[in-house]
């Protein structure tokens, strides 16, 4: 007697599916089928069901930003997501230096700019100095000299030089420009006789007063620093955070890894002053899109406060170590910073420094304060006044 | 150095989360994670139908879980606590909400290429699963999502083996009903 009905079938077929059948059990519900085309086609169907959960249980596991999630919850480092991992790609973090790069190479270009400007001013002036004061009149003097007097001094009187604030002046000849003189050509009135009964007038210019006065011999730079300022824009490129924590890469944000700050120069050694900028710094953070918590990135941290710089003696010529602290506010919470660098000063005008930072900030999450901190390379070019 | 923990099983693993230090605590829960979070996950998921609610109760599963090694208890199974914390928040959760009652003329999906794909009959039978019985679709749920044999079952509903079987397969059935159209007129790669 067949103790299996078409119902009873059915069930064994699942059953099969789900490994939960005897081996009798097997040879009575392939036996059926062989000889049953409808049983054959609820086998096969059932196989696609079977498959069918397979495929959508594969693609079950909870997200990477949610495992993270649960984990910061938890109190616990995330773990290292596989999603994640694979997009920190070689393009990737092409794109992490690119602001550090950028920011760099506008800092180069700047520089640039600005030093061969003041050279370009400088030789300018130079020039015009020469143009102007290039004895214009030597050649005349030493025409007349020659012409009236056999005995003057014409190799020296082609040495003379001056500026535009000079002029040459004797009794008989004055070389212009007069209004604008203010010293220096003098000249001694000798007479003598050669011939009986004719005086002759020789006109001995002295210009040794012409190497007295710096304003001709030399062209210094024009004084700057004379408010004792210094701007100077930075750029901060991150090495090392702590907390380490393996994450992706920060959105690209223009402006961001830069600070600009103004500081006052008490002397050579000690200037203070005000900062700001925007960098990013690790931390956890509630994402309201997901509604999830996360350690990331946070690129927009904006931050303004006060520095003290403490410069050392120059060492090879125009490098400068020096040591900076500060104390800055951000949207997060409090900012630390401590630089320790070499500044480079080429020019009164301008200087570069080169330095590693450590930075530390403090903020709430979830109510419990938390501490974050970077390692950077900082680099920038001041401006004094 | 770091122990391997893959080799310690669940209950030394709960001891750990329950009386290891920070670290020690950290590692034995991760090890946990690894082994039930994609099961907890994908029952929340398939009960609950929403992947937002799915991932709250699926956060709060865990943290729940964490929160009872605060407690003075014997675990005996992790992987069925760790569903029953799950159960019970879906449960609440399925009770606050209301539920939209699908029925077989819900589901027509307008396939006109006579070629099913895999993923379009995973897409129907996930549809189908909403129109189950609650208690049916939870046994199919638990048998193909969670792994649970029969016998894990009957002791997890505290039902008997006869009844979380006949679940199991007249959901399965109900399944097949919606899908039969579309066997009818299609052929499904397998």
């Amino acid at each position: 007697m067949n103790a299996y009905n078409e119902s009873s079938y059915t069930d064994l077929i699942y059953r099969f599916m789900d490994g939960d059948t005897s081996g009798v059990e097997q040879n009575v519900l392939f036996g059926a089928m062989a000889k049953d085309s409808e049983l054959q086609f609820e086998f096969q169907q059932a196989v696609s069901i079977y498959k069918g959960f397979s495929a959508d249980k594969v693609v079950l596991t909870p997200p990477a930003s949610l495992t993270n999630s649960l984990f910061v919850s938890a109190g616990f480092k995330p773990p290292m997501p596989s999603a994640a991992a694979a997009k920190i790609g070689l393009i990737s973090k092409f794109r992490y230096y690119t602001t550090p790069v950028l920011s760099a190479a506008v800092g180069a270009l700047v520089t640039a700019f600005v030093f061969l400007g003041i050279n370009s001013s400088d030789n300018t002036g130079l020039q015009n100095n020469n143009s102007s004061t290039s004895v214009t009149n030597h050649h005349e003097l030493s025409e007349i000299s020659a012409s009236v007097i056999p005995f003057v001094r014409s190799s020296e009187a082609k040495n003379i030089s001056s500026s535009n604030s000079n002029m040459i002046k004797n009794e008989e000849q004055t070389i212009a420009p007069m209004q604008e003189c203010s010293r220096v050509f003098s000249s001694a009135e000798n007479s003598f006789s050669l011939t009986p009964g004719v005086n002759f007038t020789q006109h001995n210019n002295d210009y040794s007063m012409l190497y007295k006065n710096d304003n001709i011999a030399s062209f210094s730079l024009p004084e700057f620093n004379i408010m004792n300022l210094e701007i100077e824009v930075r750029g901060m490129t991150g090495l090392a955070f702590l907390p380490s924590r393996t994450i992706q890469p920060e959105p690209f944000s223009i402006m961001n890894n830069m600070g600009i700050g103004i500081k006052y120069k008490f002397n050579q050694t000690h200037s203070a002053g005000i900062v700001a900028g925007k960098e990013s710094l690790q931390m956890y953070s509630f994402n309201k899109i997901g509604e999830s918590y996360q350690y990331n990135h946070e690129p927009n941290l904006s931050w303004i406060g006060a520095c003290y710089r403490w410069t050392g003696d120059e060492f090879y010529g125009t490098l400068n170590p020096y040591t900076e602290f500060t104390g800055a506010y951000s949207q997060f919470g409090p900012v630390g910073k401590a630089t320790f660098g070499i500044a480079y000063n080429p020019e009164n005008i301008i200087s570069m420094s080169l330095g590693i930072e450590g930075t530390m900030l403090t903020y709430k999450f979830l109510g419990d304060l938390k501490t974050t901190e970077k390692i950077s390379v900082v680099y920038s070019i001041g401006l004094h006044f | 150095m770091k122990k391997d923990l893959s080799k310690y099983n669940d209950k030394q693993l709960y001891l750990l989360v329950k009386t290891g230090n920070a670290r020690q605590k950290e590692e034995a829960f991760a090890e946990l994670y690894t082994r039930y979070s994609r099961g907890i996950y994908a029952y929340c998921r398939r009960i609950l139908g929403s992947e937002d609610l799915a991932e709250d109760i699926f956060q709060e599963t865990f943290l729940s879980f964490l929160k009872t090694t605060e407690q003075e208890r014997e675990m005996t199974n992790v992987q069925a606590f760790l569903l029953r914390i799950a159960r019970n928040l879906c449960l609440n959760l399925n009770r606050q909400r209301k539920t939209k009652i699908f029925s077989l003329d819900d589901f027509d999906f307008g396939i006109e290429d006579n070629r099913l794909e895999m993923s379009e009959v995973s897409k129907i039978i996930i549809s189908a699963l909403d129109i189950l019985p609650e208690e049916q679709r939870e046994s199919v749920i638990l048998q193909v999502y969670y792994d649970m044999t029969y016998q894990d079952m009957s002791e997890f509903l505290n039902l008997p083996i006869s009844t979380v079987r006949n679940r199991v397969t007249r959901g399965k059935q109900t399944i097949r009903q919606v899908l039969a159209p579309y066997f009818e007129k299609t052929d499904v790669k397998l």
